[in-house]
């Protein structure tokens, strides 16, 4: 997986798996509020989708398909758009 | 059709044994502090790993006791049960049943059949424990109550239920509301995994996107989120929710390795009135994002198509097939104000026989789209669903490639395990260019004496010590390889003393110590079962009852002693107890009405020689036979296995104070010090570690007690035996010039004792085989080794033949 900020945007890519959910973490605990690109993932794993949740990120794009959904589900509802604001 | 020889399968046998083994470790240490959290989440991983590669083979009945072996530590590691006695056994119960079915499948490969039963009723005792569990407590996990149905749990499901449906998209539940009534089952799904899941390679996330025919789904935290610096990304606080339409047993297949986390139930739409109006209301206005991801993902699926095999001669059919598949997604989600853009970029494409402009369209409109510049369209709900059900095939098949991270396989590699006929060989074949090692001093005598070449001769030698050299590392190597530590003979005594101190109703606390005491496998295999043997009769005959302990002032808990250490070349083992121990007038009384001693040695034998009666075959001092010791056959049957071994066994006592029994064992079995000597022509060997001394004996100072030949060496009586007679071989030994007689002094069960020969011929070492087949009935001999000169020598067993 690639971690990078572009324009104050954390893209990723690829696959996020286990192992990054503590890069993961640590990316986003030094920049709170922050926004992330998921367009290029190719998977998320539990791990890493609970850290992108509790950091309550912004995402500007989403994967495809049925990984598209389900993070959709997870990081992109009514509740959370106070979240997003930021 | 031969299972057997599936190396998976193998490796499934060799994994479960170990798992098992560290199973009944975890019970009863958890037995001893019942609160220890890492024992019982250790042995709940290990159980779910037994599970999950059980369920790799078609093994049901084994795989229904383990299920709920494991439905029941569930219960307990979550605090709703309280480990118990009871459970352990019931446990420990069904671990023996899956022991005994990896021995049926180790035999021919199957389980066998007929076990039905005996594993049905297994798994209901287990889950009778589980469901002791009072009701209600840690109502927030889907398992226990999903099975109980309190209803106050259900209630809060309910609750949870109409709370998530209520963010559903308006239009989707108005399609359920419509597909309920055309009668067709929807399913709410609750996926709570557990926080541990990460650790055992799962990907909750992976699992739930598997989960097919999804209609709606939503993730939310367990508990809420903790600040991020607090937060522990590998405690999983995930909660998934989903609508599916798939069947119930296709959703129960799916989630098979985690029922207890999933929780399952017919949707039912009995939502508010309002809402539904609202619902209805609301139809057209947003479809459904999953569907707008889906067709979007239709349409970059033609993006990717179309990338690859341009400039081909059918690129224009293509371009127009995936143009009109493009237009039919777009319109299933409401976004047609883009399709005339896209008519424009068609024509401009097939104009320029190159499908860029169709592409840069696709890479506007369906990469992350923003649902803003989506024109509200009165959307077909069934071209709609038409389009998800296309997309799913494609979708999942994408989504199934990558493989997420097994924390498991990175530190593999380190150990390697290997079959003991392997090892087996290697020390065979080592033992033999030993022996061919051998064969070249040899080789330089017959160069020089022969053929007079002094100079091949040296060479020769120069070659040897390089030969020699490496003979003896790779000899060392290969017994590191053997060298087992006594903890696989051990780790089987907290469970044996357990079970027994509970079926004699006596109370042990067991010490083991210096488990990490190596010697060669086949010493520590072969101890296996004499310490059984010795650990029984201290449990039945050593350790008093708790009363009993009480009044003699000790306390109500016995203590068993097992430890290993070692001593130069040997391996001592000692089991002591601090029971009744044994008393010597009682011993030698017993010994004298059975016959085994007379009058003389009655009056003769020292304390410490008469407990050691013990061991003299046919003795036995339990006054009745119990099933677990006491048959007359132990301590005898112990002392034979030690002796084959060639190790010695003590045992000694203080009344009232406990008992001590002490076994020495050699090290390795391989290799084998010798002494040749000579007798009545022909060479023998006797075993080293027994010679105490070798000396020569003047025939005058031979002095004959009775009908037996004695010397007095050191002070000493010595009682002589020709080994020509005890060989049965009819003529004298041979005294050399002075009128000497060579003579090995052995030291027999703790006797000394002459043994009279023709001459020495000295010292060598050899890989002593054991005698097989019609010679192995011949007690008197150890086993024969090969000379290097080619010529077998047969080694004498002194404890045998001198009995």
């Amino acid at each position: 997986m690639t971690i990078e900020w572009k324009d104050g945007v954390l893209a990723c890519a690829g696959a996020l798996t286990v192992e990054d959910a503590e890069t993961l973490l640590q990316a986003l605990a030094e920049r709170p509020g922050a926004r992330a690109d998921l367009g290029a993932c190719e998977h998320v794993h539990g791990a890493c989708l609970q850290v992108l949740m509790a950091a309550g990120v912004a995402v500007t794009a989403w994967p495809a398909a049925a990984l598209g959904a389900w993070l959709r589900a997870a990081l992109d509802y009514p509740q959370q758009t106070t979240q997003e604001g930021n | 059709m031969n299972q057997l020889a599936n190396p998976v399968l193998q490796q499934f046998l060799l994994e479960s044994r170990d798992a098992l083994e560290g199973i009944a470790g975890s019970l009863l240490a958890l037995e001893r502090d019942p609160l220890a959290a890492p024992l019982m989440d250790e042995l709940f991983r290990v159980v779910h790993t037994l599970k999950g590669n059980c369920g790799l083979f078609e093994f049901p009945d084994m795989f229904r006791v383990i299920h709920a072996a494991e439905d029941l530590m569930t219960a307990v590691r979550d605090g709703r049960l309280v480990f118990s006695r009871g459970m352990a056994d019931a446990l420990l119960e069904a671990m023996d049943f899956v022991a005994s079915q990896l021995d049926a499948i180790e035999l021919d490969g199957d389980p066998g059949s007929g076990h039905g039963a005996a594993s049905v009723r297994l798994a209901a005792d287990l889950r009778a424990l589980s469901e002791d569990a009072p009701a209600g407590a840690g109502a927030a996990q889907a398992d226990a109550d999903a099975r109980t149905n309190a209803p106050a749990a259900d209630d809060a499901r309910a609750a949870r239920i109409h709370a998530a449906l209520a963010l559903a998209p308006a239009a989707l539940s108005a399609q359920w509301h419509a597909d309920a009534a055309a009668g067709r089952t929807m399913s709410w799904v609750e996926y709570a995994p557990e926080a541990e899941c990460f650790f055992k390679g799962e990907d909750p996330l992976y699992q739930a996107m598997q989960l097919p025919g999804v209609q709606w789904q939503r993730v939310t935290p367990a508990e809420a989120w903790p600040a991020l610096s607090e937060l522990d990304p590998y405690r999983c606080n995930l909660l998934f929710q989903a609508v599916t339409d798939a069947p119930r047993a296709d959703i129960e297949e799916h989630f098979r390795y985690v029922p207890e986390q999933v929780w399952i139930t017919q949707l039912r739409l009995d939502l508010p009135a309002a809402l539904q109006t609202d619902a209805l209301a609301a139809q057209a206005s947003t479809p459904d994002e999953a569907l707008v991801a889906d067709a979007l993902t239709i349409v970059q699926a033609q993006g990717d198509a179309l990338w690859t095999g341009a400039d081909t001669p059918w690129s224009a059919g293509r371009l127009r097939a995936a143009v009109a598949a493009i237009r039919a997604c777009m319109t299933a989600i409401g976004r047609d104000a883009a399709l005339a853009q896209l008519d424009a970029c068609a024509d401009d494409a097939l104009a320029r026989a190159n499908a860029a402009p169709v592409l840069a369209w696709i890479e506007r409109h369906a990469h992350g789209a923003p649902q803003a510049d989506t024109a509200p369209a009165p959307a077909s709900p069934m071209a709609a669903q038409e389009a998800s059900e296309e997309a799913v095939p494609a979708a999942t098949s994408a989504e199934l490639e990558p493989k997420f991270g097994r924390r498991a396989d990175d530190g593999a590699g380190r150990v390697l395990k290997v079959e003991q006929a392997k090892v087996d060989r290697l020390m065979n074949l080592i033992g033999e260019i030993a022996v061919a090692r051998n064969g070249l001093p040899y080789l330089a005598a017959r160069a020089e004496n022969h053929h007079g070449v002094r100079e091949l001769a040296r060479e020769i030698k120069a070659q040897h010590a390089v030969i020699n050299r490496i003979v003896e590392e790779m000899q060392d190597a290969i017994m590191q390889v053997r060298m087992t530590s006594v903890s696989f003979v051990f780790q089987r005594f907290p469970r044996l003393v357990r079970d027994v101190a509970r079926r004699l109703g006596k109370e042990v606390e067991l010490v083991l110590e210096g488990e990490a005491t190596e010697a060669d496998k086949n010493v520590i295999e072969a101890l296996a079962d004499p310490l059984v043997h010795i650990v029984r009769n201290a449990l039945d005959h050593g350790l008093e009852a708790p009363e009993a302990r009480v009044a003699a002032g000790k306390p109500a808990r016995g203590r068993l002693l097992i430890g290993a250490r070692q001593e130069a070349d040997r391996v001592v083992i000692e089991v002591s107890d601090d029971g009744r121990g044994i008393d010597p007038a009682t011993i030698r009384r017993k010994a004298y009405a059975k016959g085994l001693i007379d009058e003389q040695t009655l009056e003769r034998l020292s304390d410490q020689e008469s407990v050691n009666l013990v061991f003299l075959p046919g003795f036995s001092t339990a006054e009745q036979v119990s099933d677990l010791s006491g048959r007359g056959v132990g301590m005898d049957a112990v002392r034979s296995a030690v002796d084959r071994l060639g190790g010695e066994v003590v045992l000694s006592s203080t009344p009232g104070q406990g008992t001590l029994l002490r076994l020495s064992m050699p090290l390795s079995m391989a290799v084998t010090n010798v002494m040749i000597v000579e007798s009545g022509g022909v060479q023998y060997g006797v075993p080293m570690d027994m010679v105490m001394e070798t000396v020569r004996i003047p025939a005058s100072e031979v002095h004959t007690i009775k009908q037996h030949r004695t010397a007095v060496l050191r002070g000493r009586i010595v009682p002589l035996r020709s080994l020509n007679e005890l060989l049965a071989l009819d003529r004298p030994q041979v005294h050399n010039d002075q009128d000497e007689m060579a003579t090995l002094v052995l030291r027999v069960h703790g006797q000394h004792l002459g043994l009279v020969i023709d001459d020495f011929r000295g010292v060598v070492e050899v890989i002593l085989k054991p005698m097989a087949g019609i010679l192995g009935s011949l007690a008197a001999y150890a086993g024969s080794a090969l000379l290097g000169d080619g010529s077998v020598l047969m080694v004498i067993n002194p404890k045998e033949l001198l009995q």
